[in-house]
């Protein structure tokens, strides 16, 4: 464990390693500020970018690219009342009436102060998770790694789609393309529709997230021909109000210990993110605040909302790392970097590869930290980033997407691959479907088929071995009952 | 509304027609290759259809809504996605489609030199209504640092495209 954390802390301590994490900040920043752009679709277009470096330091910048977008969001939407991620949704009620009250330097520095801590609390859980889930992936063998990919999924397609039966429709799919090409264990090209050249080593995985993450958003917001806002005067900010609001920010502790807790459960919940937390966060705070003014430009509701939806991204890394069940797009995209680089995620990864753990950890420490930093000293300059048009972002994007999409493997059809799941996840969100439980199944798919296969050769082809080790058992029952739950809840809901 | 049902509902008839063929072909295989796919198969072929049922039928899917869950199996639709069906006709959205398989055809045409500064030239031009200077300058540098960072700097082979020798083998 030690040795591990030593590796991550010597790669810190590089230059080029601190510019990198730097750099990835900024870009999640600027993508945080952009409406319609996230730290998801930041992280997919930079992808490829981390081709040619070492594993450490691409994972540093996937990393301060995934924590750092989160306040960049709730830059526009305290100036200028445009949340840039969906995370940011409740920060605009009481940030940008703080605006309206000449106040943006106290609401953006409440903000950056809460979103700081509530980032490294989120991180610090993970910390604290770390040697518990590292005695529970001991346990783990190929069965009980097929029933936690099932509860994995069967979760996520609950808690993200609302509806479990278009959720499981999307993950099964997902899960099926995965399988297209050579199978793992027996060698077979399957469903490759007879291409020796390109299907039979299946779909890729970084040019098939880039389109469904990257491209997709490029299609949407492709949609508006101007800017996305027209942004009058920008409101100055003064250092005596930042001062203010960074200390104002220690007024709420309940608040925020509250938020941080929801956040960090939430990000736990496979698949949920922060524009969950946020919401359940901010009316969570509503029932317990005495402030009058709470939605109408007050600093518990600030802190309310920023702290939940950064508290939510360590709670997302838990499953991510422990179990290789992605807790949000943003570690789907992530667990995308780290099979580009050679890593195996699973169970396995806490054992394997430890140093990777703490990469992750130091890279969204600092991206949480410097994103607030880095978001204070140039407020003025982000809120104008929505009034350049889109017309002129998108087709650097999507050139970025495509040569992105080639030089992972030098293979034209890889661009292929990316217009194709860009397109198909436009209309994945167009028309009701989450596109993250099909994103997940299809990350899964490999090592779900793996386990599976292992199992049954384990048992000699006997199915019960899923029934018979206690730990798998349980997880089946899991899975069984966040399936039936929606069933339940709707019988004592019609009861009552 | 009526819309964004049809739409649901070809994308769920896409959907099926897929998990079909992975089934079928799937019987083809031998006992360990084809265990995963059909057995992952047919639980979503059959969970697609109900899907498909619930888009066509909304008056049976709320009796089933009763049978089967209530929440979980109603089709519900988000108010962003309406919004959206409604402020971005279908045109607008091939429009789009368009732009990429243009960007696509033109890679495998000409190679990545080429199209990226005509094809950044030509959409921030005609999309985002830039003047000429303005275009011409993002392009040019767009296309210098992707190929400083990928050919120079990465020593990416780039797709060169079919009019310069390159050849595209898929089968």
């Amino acid at each position: 464990m030690f040795e591990g954390m030593a590796t991550a802390i010597l790669a810190l301590s590089q230059p080029h390693v601190i510019g990198i994490i730097i750099l990835g900040t900024i870009i999640g920043l600027v993508a945080g500020v952009l409406p319609g752009l996230g730290n998801v679709q930041a992280m997919a277009v930079a992808l490829p970018f981390t081709f040619g470096m070492d594993r450490i330091t691409a994972i540093y910048f996937l990393s301060s690219i995934a924590s750092s977008a989160t306040f960049g969001g709730s830059i526009t939407a305290i100036l200028i009342n445009i949340p840039g991620t969906p995370a940011n949704a409740t920060t605009v009620f009481d940030g940008y009436a703080m605006t309206k009250r000449g106040e943006a330097d106290r609401a953006l520095a409440i903000s950056a102060t809460a979103s700081a801590l509530g980032g490294l609390v989120g991180v610090a859980v993970l910390v604290g998770a770390i040697p518990i889930a590292q005695w529970m992936t001991l346990q783990f063998g190929p069965p009980e790694t097929f029933m936690l990919v099932l509860l994995g999924l069967v979760t996520i397609a609950y808690a993200v789609q609302g509806n479990i039966v278009l959720g499981l429709v999307t993950a099964g799919v997902g899960m099926l393309i995965s399988l297209i090409g050579n199978s793992p264990v027996t060698g077979v090209y399957r469903f490759s529709l007879g291409s020796k050249q390109y299907l039979w080593d299946g779909i890729q995985q970084v040019p098939f997230l880039i389109g469904v993450f990257g491209l997709s958003e490029v299609i949407r917001c492709g949609m508006q021909r101007g800017a996305v806002a027209q942004v009058g005067e920008i409101a100055r900010t003064k250092l005596s109000g930042i001062l203010r609001g960074a200390v104002e920010t220690f007024r709420y502790p309940y608040t925020f210990v509250q938020s941080t807790i929801v956040g960090v459960i939430v990000g736990i919940a496979p698949g949920v993110g922060g524009s969950v937390s946020n919401v359940l966060a901010y009316a969570l705070a509503a029932q317990t605040s005495k402030d009058p003014m709470y939605g109408k430009g007050s600093a518990e509701g600030l802190v309310a909302a920023e702290s939940s939806n950064n508290a939510t991204i360590g709670g997302d890394a838990i499953p991510t790392l422990a179990f290789g069940i992605p807790g949000s797009a943003a570690m789907a995209v992530l667990m995308g970097g780290l099979t580009l680089h050679g890593v195996a995620v699973g169970p396995w990864l806490m054992k394997e590869h430890m140093e990777i753990v703490w990469v992750v950890v130091f890279g969204l420490t600092a991206g949480n930290v410097l994103s607030s930093v880095f978001g204070l000293l140039v407020t003025r300059w982000m809120a104008r980033l929505p009034t350049v048009p889109m017309g002129l972002v998108l087709p650097i994007v999507v050139m970025l997407v495509f040569v992105g999409a080639f030089a992972v493997r030098e293979n034209f059809w890889d661009i292929g691959v990316t217009v194709c799941s860009g397109v198909l996840g436009y209309f994945l969100i167009r028309y009701g479907f989450s596109p993250l439980p099909f994103i997940i199944g299809f990350l899964l798919g490999d090592s779900a088929e793996l386990a599976f296969l292992q199992s049954l050769h384990i048992s000699q082809g006997s199915p019960l071995i899923f029934l018979n080790h206690p730990l798998s058992l349980g997880l089946f029952l899991a899975s069984v009952a966040v399936g039936i739950y929606p069933v339940l809840r709707s019988r004592v809901i019609k009861e009552a | 509304m009526g819309r964004m049902l049809e739409g649901r509902a070809i994308l769920t008839i896409l959907m099926l027609v897929f998990e079909l063929y992975v089934v079928v072909v799937g019987f083809g295989y031998g006992p360990n290759s084809r265990i995963f796919p059909v057995g992952i198969g047919i639980p979503t072929l059959v969970l697609t259809i109900v899907a498909l049922v619930a888009v066509w039928r909304p008056g049976l899917l709320r009796s089933s809504d009763a049978r089967l869950g209530g929440s979980s199996i109603a089709v519900e639709l988000p108010a962003d996605e309406e919004r959206e069906n409604v402020s971005y006709p279908t045109v607008r959205v091939l429009r789009m489609i368009g732009w990429l398989v243009l960007s696509f055809v033109g890679i495998a045409l000409v190679g990545f030199r080429v199209t990226v500064p005509i094809y950044i030239l030509l959409f921030a031009r005609l999309e985002g209504r830039a003047n000429w200077l303005v275009c011409t300058l993002i392009a040019l540098s767009c296309w210098a640092f992707i190929i400083g960072y990928f050919e120079l700097f990465m020593q990416t082979q780039m797709f060169q495209g079919i009019f310069f020798g390159a050849t595209l083998p898929l089968f």
